[in-house]
């Protein structure tokens, strides 16, 4: 069998235990789970570069975008290969978040190479096939089948040290990933939400039957993984760089988290008219400490750090 | 009478869009040949019909068909003539050359009316505009269905009769009868039968109403089934200023034209609300219609609300075609027949879904599915939206909201700031029909003097909110227009804020 063929790309090749591309990692999901071969393109999987992997809904709320997008930079930034499933929502916003920082990431495919899925990832799949490494278990031509999906995230977890799950319902996805990596043996992180969240009961579930080690930003995930890697220590976040706000936009900042709720909800809270209440909605928008979600507001990382 | 007269001339009017251009009904009738009638100088069918029309009249009114070749043309022959209204003048006309009546004193009254088979006189549309096509030409009076009259009678120093029937007017012209005295048009008291107080809860669309019926800017509404935008958007032409009295002229005008005065004949004083439905072809929409054009939807709501509900459902050509009536305040639609104008300065108020089924957002009730959400959020063109300045989501009211929730402001206390804010506006554009929203750019320049922090948070939400040029320049409209609510002469950092958050509700979130 030539190295191209059944990658459908040009670049495109087959990794089979034992080559250098190989993870042995991939082994640990069990010998009857372990694909065969991989199809890869780009980069190339890096063995020995330590992984983890951030999953989520389709569906995010802006929250979860955010959150996603914070996670993932801060551990791509400190030298992790982010790995995740390329589908929008938050798999996109981790892709995207590596990609940014320059970091490497990893996709993995529920179809052939060269199936164009999902289609609202085309900029996104070109990016990471420049820069990073997109892998499937399907050859050329497979469609994304529905029970595709389910085996492609026990590779997710195989690939990773650890997985965060971001934001997802009890039966989605994501939690599948997060099932898989336990059986793995891997550390599921879990992103905690509001109860209002209907997107946030996945990991609140899995935080509640502890399965899962609640973490709220890069540095818990990187605390925790730090002993066993010799990893430098997070940098400590000072005064310095928490965001000054004034009364106003602090009486809004505490009145918002992470479901999106209306600025008419706001209203009754904050005791502002419409209209000063829709400027300090903006000051915090255009300040990165909220935006705006299904029709409503939420906090955003940097904008829960100012509250005391 | 001179029996041996066999010409004629008498005078009506032909529409091309709103205006009335007067037209000379000459009839000829041969003293010898077979009996013949013919109709020239662009007849539509509405007009050739008139022959049977006025046949069957006359006889009925006990007077004589002329059993000779008759011509009546219609000058000038260039013009395509459309409707029923050159009845009259051709029954007139037909009379005179026949030497049954006077053809003199005709020469200065223009007549228009459509005759019943029995003589009686069917009312018609656009008499207000022929009405003032008489005042500007000069002549004495006009001579009008009783239905028109009151609308007619609005145009002052000239002088209506008002007729029944075609025995009356036979009656008139030689003496014999004189005309009632027309009611007066009903003044209709600008009765909004809805108030703002009416609306429950939703302090912040109530407020992006107000902007928008401030600065003249179009409206878009964003929110699930029943959170109330219609009942909303209803309430935009009662806090408007009332018209003065050339605007009610202008909007009669061109609902005399369409036709819709017939009932009512009265001045039309309170601000239009249309709500066409989505199924509208573009031809309704802007106007258009075989012959002449007929005024459109958007028309129609001239000097006050067009709400288009379910937005995404119209046609997109439909839609696209109010680009430019948007930005103009009058549509222009060429024929072959010549390009006729309709006035149609009015505010666009949209109403739409977050989705497709509405819930998204709303955990676990949203049906849609990825594909669904993003069609949905593209069926919108960008340069529609980039028309509607203030755009607000509306959230379902929560049970307490709706028992008891106190009553709103009411309809005159807003509008009485509105009022101010478009006083500020009139005098600072020189034009009362000049507003922050269509303010041309280099004006605007002169007139938006941002504070140092305003121009600071400009900069920041192109920065962090990726605001395009389009988007930096609806800010500083919105944010004049809340500077002109406030009574302010300078635009400060607070109102531009608060203009910032009624930017387009697409693209929400980090793009991911």
């Amino acid at each position: 069998m030539s190295v191209t063929a059944g990658s459908g790309l040009p670049d495109g090749r087959v990794v089979v235990p034992g080559d250098g591309e190989w993870p042995p990692r991939l082994g640990e999901i069990g010998p009857l789970s372990c694909p065969k071969r991989l199809y890869a393109q780009g980069r190339g999987l890096e063995p020995e570069t330590p992984s983890i992997a951030v999953v989520g809904t389709r569906r995010p709320t802006a929250a979860g975008i955010e959150a996603a997008h914070t996670i993932a930079r801060g551990l791509a930034e400190a030298g992790f290969v982010i790995v995740s499933g390329l589908a929008v929502g938050v798999d996109a916003a981790a892709h995207h978040a590596c990609v940014e920082a320059g970091g490497h990431t990893v996709a993995v495919l529920g179809c052939g190479l060269d199936v164009d899925y999902p289609h609202r990832n085309r900029a996104l799949r070109r990016r990471i096939a420049a820069t990073g490494t997109i892998v499937s278990e399907y050859p050329a031509g497979t469609q994304p089948l529905r029970h595709n999906f389910p085996l492609r995230n026990r590779i997710i977890a195989g690939l990773s040290l650890g997985v965060v799950v971001v934001e997802g319902a009890i039966t989605s996805g994501a939690l599948v990933t997060a099932r898989l990596a336990l059986d793995a043996n891997r550390t599921v992180y879990a992103v905690p939400g509001s109860i209002r969240n209907g997107m946030a009961t996945g990991p609140n579930e899995l935080i509640r039957t502890s399965q899962a080690a609640l973490v709220t930003s890069y540095e818990d995930i990187l605390e925790d993984l730090a002993p066993a890697l010799e990893w430098a220590r997070p940098r400590q976040l000072t005064e310095a760089n928490r965001p000054v706000v004034g009364p106003d936009e602090l009486s809004v900042l505490q009145s918002l988290d992470d479901a999106p709720i209306a600025a008419d909800r706001l209203a009754p809270m904050v005791a502002l008219s419409p209209g000063s209440l829709a400027a300090t909605l903006a000051r915090l928008e255009v300040r990165g400490l909220a935006m705006r979600s299904s029709g409503g507001y939420v906090i955003t990382a940097a904008g829960a750090r100012c509250r005391p | 009478m001179d029996p041996e007269s066999v010409l004629s001339k008498t005078k009506s009017i032909a529409l091309i869009g709103t205006d009335a251009r007067i037209v000379e009904v000459e009839v000829h009738v041969a003293d010898q040949g077979l009996s013949h009638f013919a109709i020239v100088g662009l007849p539509a069918k509405s007009v050739r019909e008139a022959e049977q029309r006025t046949r069957s009249a006359l006889v009925s009114t006990d007077e004589a068909w002329p059993k000779r070749r008759i011509v009546a043309n219609l000058a000038p022959g260039i013009l395509r003539k459309e409707g029923t209204h050159f009845d009259l003048a051709i029954a007139l006309g037909i009379l005179a050359a026949s030497g049954r009546i006077d053809n003199e004193p005709l020469g200065d009254w223009i007549a228009i009316g459509e005759l019943a088979l029995d003589g009686k006189i069917r009312p018609v549309r656009g008499a207000l505009a022929a009405a003032m096509a008489c005042r500007e030409t000069g002549h004495r009076g006009l001579l009008c269905p009783a239905a028109n009259a009151p609308e007619a009678a609005l145009v002052e120093g000239i002088e209506v009769i008002p007729l029944e029937t075609l025995a009356e007017c036979i009656s008139w012209l030689k003496g014999a009868w004189s005309p009632p005295p027309i009611r007066a048009a009903a003044q209709d008291d600008t009765g909004y039968n809805e108030d703002l107080a009416e609306v429950r809860g939703h302090p912040a669309a109530r407020r992006a109403l107000e902007v928008a019926a401030a600065g003249g800017h179009n409206l878009l509404l964003v929110g699930p089934p029943g959170s109330g935008k219609t009942m909303l958007a209803r309430r935009l032409p009662g806090i408007l200023p009332p018209m003065t009295i050339e605007e009610s002229l202008e909007v009669t005008r061109v609902h005399s034209v369409a036709g819709l005065l017939a009932e009512r004949a009265a001045l039309v004083r309170t601000r239009p609300f249309r709500t066409p439905h989505h199924n509208i072809s573009l031809a309704g929409l802007i106007g258009g219609g075989t012959g002449l054009a007929r005024p459109g939807e958007a028309s129609l709501a001239h000097h006050g609300a067009l709400f288009l509900d379910e937005l995404t459902l119209y046609r997109g050509e439909a839609l696209e075609s109010l680009r430019a009536p948007l930005e103009d305040g009058v549509v222009r639609i060429a024929r072959s027949g010549g390009s006729i104008s309709y006035p149609c300065r009015f505010s666009l108020i949209g109403a739409m879904n977050p989705c497709a089924c509405g819930y998204v957002g709303e955990s676990g009730r949203c049906r849609c599915s990825e594909r669904q959400l993003d069609n949905y959020r593209t069926k919108l063109s960008g340069p529609l939206l980039d028309r509607l300045d203030v755009q607000v989501a509306m959230a379902r009211l929560t049970k307490d909201e709706l028992l008891s929730g106190p009553d709103g402001e009411c309809s005159a206390v807003v509008g009485e700031r509105v009022r101010k804010a478009k006083e500020l506006q009139a005098a600072r554009y020189g034009s009362s029909l000049t507003s922050n929203a269509s303010a041309p750019s280099a004006q605007l320049a002169k007139v938006v003097r941002l504070s140092g922090a305003a121009t600071a948070l400009v900069g920041l939400a192109v920065d962090s909110l990726g605001l395009s040029g389009r988007g930096v320049d609806r800010v500083l409209r919105v944010g004049r227009t809340l500077a002109d609510l406030g009574g302010s002469e300078a635009v400060t950092d607070e109102h531009v804020a608060e203009a910032v958050t009624y930017r387009a509700l697409e693209g929400e979130g980090r793009t991911a």
